[in-house]
């Protein structure tokens, strides 16, 4: 059974979450806590790499929801990058991608970063 | 476990091809219905999701449908483990998935607190993103992601009717004779 797992990475500028799995009502808290984390430290700069991601509920987006604005309040932001088409048609279709900038590679939401 | 009851629910039994438009060819289960009884944690949506994604791609939806029809219901499934059951795990949730001649219809039945449904607001989606608002999706999914949803409740039992319809000539809605 394919669960969820999470790996955090990337430089001191910016923090690459990669999601693996499945990101539902159960597994939500601890891609929160993930983000938590990063917040808590001031790693504001945030990339999720969703490649590895086969699924995602309201309750997963919910999690990207309840942290966008604390985060660019500290002059951060979270980007998402390498989004299945299964997943992005579920951020489309809530108009999400006006909300997170969206990028297929995530080498290039990296260097948004750096040249805003 | 998932089983398959041999319930009669359609006149059209018998007639395998579930629609035109290439889909669902030699498929058996029109008329069927598929049960699932699982006690209501989340650590059950993925079992949840897998059995309904099962039926629904056996019987001819396409894949994007299959995706649609599961997050409509882990979304009805979420709802009734936080709300109607309050997280309280020994309760179960019933899920039957029903195939008739033109659709398929999904029913999660609890037996927790019932709430007013049709009274949930649906969110005007550029206003919710520009607020940042958290939470209050779930329902508005399952709309958006099925052709019909009704809530029922009564005696304490509680039933989300979900479905969603086998394309036909290009069309997902019922062709009117």
């Amino acid at each position: 059974m394919e669960r969820f797992e999470i790996e955090t990475g990337g430089t001191h500028a910016v923090s690459v979450v990669y999601l693996k799995g499945y990101l539902d009502a159960h597994t939500a808290q601890e891609f929160e806590r993930a983000l938590q984390d990063l917040v808590g430290k001031e790693k504001v700069h945030i990339v999720v790499n969703c490649a590895g991601l086969n699924y995602i509920s309201s309750a997963g987006l919910g999690v990207f929801m309840g942290f966008i604005e604390d985060v660019r309040s500290r002059g951060g932001d979270i980007k998402l990058a390498e989004l299945t088409d299964k997943v992005f048609r579920v951020f489309d279709l809530l108009g999400f991608p006006v909300l997170f900038e969206i990028f297929q590679r995530e080498a290039d939401a990296v260097a948004k970063f750096k040249k805003p | 476990m998932p089983s398959q009851n041999s319930k009669n629910r359609s006149a059209k039994t018998g007639t395998p091809d579930l629609g035109a438009g290439g889909r669902g060819s030699g498929s058996a289960e029109t008329g069927k219905e598929y049960t699932l009884k699982i006690p209501g944690r989340t650590n059950n949506l993925e079992r949840i999701r897998t059995f309904v994604a099962g039926v629904a791609r056996k019987s001819g939806f396409s894949e994007e449908d299959v995706n649609k029809i599961e997050l409509a219901v882990d979304e009805a499934c979420s709802n009734v483990i936080e709300h109607a059951y309050a997280h309280d795990e020994g309760k179960d949730i019933d899920i039957a998935v029903r195939i008739d001649y033109q659709k398929l219809t999904v029913i999660v039945t609890d037996h927790g607190k019932s709430f007013h449904f049709s009274g949930v607001p649906m969110p005007d989606m550029k206003q919710y993103l520009a607020e940042l608002r958290i939470g209050g999706l779930g329902i508005y999914l399952m709309k958006m992601l099925m052709d019909e949803v009704e809530y029922r409740s009564e005696s304490g039992r509680n039933e989300v009717h979900m479905a969603k319809y086998f394309v036909r000539n290009g069309r997902s809605r019922p062709v009117t004779p």
